[in-house]
């Protein structure tokens, strides 16, 4: 029996891969992740693994919370897939960093402290951007130090909220301030519109810091600016983790929440626009990731088990046919080196097997009938429809359209249609090959035999009962008029997509182009003069005194205004010291 | 229903057949029969499921669900109105030539 975080096999498993190479170092690979596969499933049900902490403290390591089977598994699934298919990558760092990331992913999902759950989250980041620095370009190197930012960032504004939270309990006389069940906001202990006083403000900052991490906007940019940058491999890894980690934390904290609600469809329509105006391939499919997890968050907004058990299902599902969409992508990216849409086109020529697992990808994320994406995300529909959010159901019935226009259609149609960009690439070597057809038969195996898949969801039917019956003649028929009649809605409005060499501004915007104009042609020249201010009024006028009261100064003094000299930054400090107390006030 | 097939096979991208073709062009000049094999299919197929309604009972949860044909006019719809919106309002504002961040 596992008594220890199967996450850790590939965390410490990673540390190994460095020292291996050839035969033994492909072994690992592909063994790592399937060892954690297995000890994942051999965790006995009632596990509960505590590490002593600080002296006095406790922090759970391993225990099962209600959506850990299937994210486990899921995680695990995953990395073996990515290995797979990084097989013949020969950068060092790449894969080990992906392994840390994964396996804390894994053990995010076993996490039965916040503080636990903190520490795997905060070794995700650090493995995240590792991965997106793999990409060992000038351009992955800024967006990785950006994403690094970001994420650091949402790791402290998590932690506040946990800390707020921790006193809050602690003056409460909670013992054990740091169990997931006080954390457990969901509907009944979160009222969403309420802000009054200071107990409020912990799960603003909890909820404000997985979101980041879930790439809701605003807070979500860093996405589609840094995981088309990473290696065509990376790009595959990097979409699995972080975004569905929070999917599971959100599960577990907010389920309920009525703001995730709006959240989640802000999001599915966010990624829908983005991806209709993008260019560089894996950028669409980054925001189609945003727009994915949207589904996911309205999902945990709504609350429901039904709602509950769809988002799950869909995160599992939507992990193996992004992944799947994103090998496609990263081989046309290997074999050609072009990333854009508009140097691509044609491929169906000569890379056969790529364009037809990047097709099963795409019609698993639009949802067709007999692919992973239709049994899962139908759920969270039917939630919606369930609770009578009419709103909702539209906009989550407008969206499952738009994702087949913009995924489903457009990245296809592009990279290996449209017009004959000449290009004449074979299909990518055999583990490439191997690891996209085996997604691809996921995709199509999860949408006939869901059963499996449902019995892990979080509230599995009671014996003797169906769960949910995707398939129902009224269902395939919609499912498949919405779907077919946008994609005659795609090929009428073709000219009007017509690709152009642009990107579309993002949130991200203000930090790399707002802000460094702002310091340059605003807060420097007013830092500036606040110097000359000081120069005059505090050193000059000191000078001007000192030259007619020659005989007051005693040299060898220290000068009392020497602490002045520090500098700009002083006075920045002290004004925006000023700020706040006027801000302050006037609360 | 606009079938981009119909016209001359080499005409220039003028009209609204001639620029729903010209995105074509490069599959059409290399086999003509495959691509309109596919619209005459594709129209089939979307007119039968449109018209299929009219033999499935679909259980409306707010009725306009209900309605026959309600996916198909929704989902094309749905569409053009993302499309229009993103091309024309969100891209007019916020589309930048993609060496902006680089210079």
């Amino acid at each position: 029996m596992i008594e220890f975080p199967p996450g850790l096999i590939l965390v410490l498993g990673a540390l190994l891969l460095p020292f291996a190479s050839g035969v033994v170092r492909s072994a690992l690979a592909l063994l790592l992740p399937l060892a954690t596969l297995v000890a994942v499933w051999l965790v006995p049900d009632n596990a509960h693994v505590t590490v002593p902490f600080m002296g006095d403290m406790e922090m759970t390591i391993l225990q099962w919370n209600p959506p850990t089977r299937v994210f486990a598994t899921i995680f695990s699934l995953m990395a073996f897939g990515g290995a797979l298919f990084s097989l013949n990558q020969n950068r060092k760092v790449e894969l080990p960093a992906a392994f840390v990331y994964a396996g804390s992913a894994v053990c995010v999902t076993f996490a039965g402290d916040m503080l636990s759950l903190f520490i795997f989250w905060e070794m995700m980041a650090v493995g995240s951007t590792i991965v997106v620095w793999s990409g060992n370009t000038e351009a992955s190197g800024r967006a990785g130090l950006r994403y690094a930012a970001v994420h650091f960032v949402g790791g402290a504004v998590l932690m506040a909220g946990i800390l707020a939270h921790v006193f809050a309990l602690k003056a409460g006389g909670v013992e054990n301030p740091l169990e997931l069940g006080y954390y457990a906001f969901g509907p009944g202990g979160f009222d969403a519109l309420s802000f009054g006083g200071v107990g409020d403000v912990a799960p603003w900052l909890i909820l404000i810091g997985i979101l980041i991490n879930a790439a809701t906007p605003p807070f979500g940019s860093w996405l589609a600016d840094a995981y088309p940058e990473a290696s065509e491999s990376g790009t595959v890894f990097l979409s699995a983790f972080t975004t569905k980690t929070s999917v599971y934390v959100l599960m577990l904290l907010f389920a309920g929440t009525e703001l995730l609600i709006y959240a989640g469809l802000i999001m599915a329509v966010y990624g829908i626009v983005y991806a209709i105006l993008e260019n560089d391939m894996r950028r669409i499919l980054a925001y189609s990731i945003v727009n994915q997890v949207g589904f996911m968050v309205c999902g945990i907004g709504i609350g429901t088990e039904m709602a509950l058990n769809g988002a799950a299902a869909h995160a599992f599902a939507h992990i193996i046919y992004k992944a799947l969409l994103l090998m496609s992508a990263g081989s046309v990216l290997y074999m050609t080196g072009k990333r854009k849409c508009t140097d691509l086109g044609g491929l169906y020529h000569t890379m056969p097997i790529t364009m037809w697992c990047g097709i099963i990808g795409a019609l698993a994320i639009s949802a067709f009938p007999w692919t992973s994406g239709f049994v899962s995300k139908s759920m969270i529909s039917q939630a919606a429809a369930d609770n009578h959010l009419f709103l909702a159901w539209m906009i989550l019935t407008a969206a499952s359209a738009g994702v087949f226009l913009h995924a489903g259609i457009k990245f296809p149609w592009f990279v290996f249609f449209q017009k004959d960009s000449g290009l004449r690439p074979p299909d990518p070597p055999w583990n490439m090959k191997a690891a996209m057809i085996f997604f691809a038969g996921l995709c199509i195996l999860i949408g006939v035999f869901y059963e499996p898949l449902y019995a892990i969801l979080p509230f599995p039917a009671a014996a003797g009962e169906v769960l949910y019956k995707p398939y129902t003649v009224s269902h395939v028929v919609s499912q498949l008029q919405l779907l077919l009649w946008s994609g005659l809605a795609f090929f009428l409005l073709l000219p009007v997509l017509k690709r152009t060499l642009t990107i579309t501004l993002d949130f991200d915007w203000l930090w790399r182009s707002f802000f460094p104009w702002l310091w340059r042609n605003l807060l420097r020249p007013i830092v500036t003069v606040l110097g000359w201010i000081r120069d005059v009024f505090f050193i000059e006028s000191k000078r001007l005194a000192a030259a007619f009261t020659r005989e007051e100064q005693p040299t060898g003094k220290a000068d009392p205004f020497r602490e002045w000299s520090l500098g700009s930054a002083m006075v920045l400090l002290t004004f925006t010291l000023f700020v706040f107390l006027v801000v302050g006030f006037m609360h | 229903m606009s079938d981009p097939n119909q016209g001359n096979q080499h005409g220039p991208d003028e009209g609204l057949i001639g620029k729903l073709r010209a995105p074509w062009r490069s599959m059409l000049d290399e086999s003509p029969g495959a691509v309109r094999a596919f619209w005459v299919g594709s129209i089939i197929v979307l007119l039968l499921l449109a018209f299929a309604d009219l033999f499935v009972h679909h259980h409306a949860h707010f009725g306009i669900d209900g309605t026959p044909g309600f996916y198909s006019l929704y989902g094309l719809g749905a569409c053009i109105v993302m499309v229009i919106v993103s091309k024309f309002v969100v891209g007019l504002v916020l589309k930048r030539r993609d060496t902006y961040y680089d210079d």
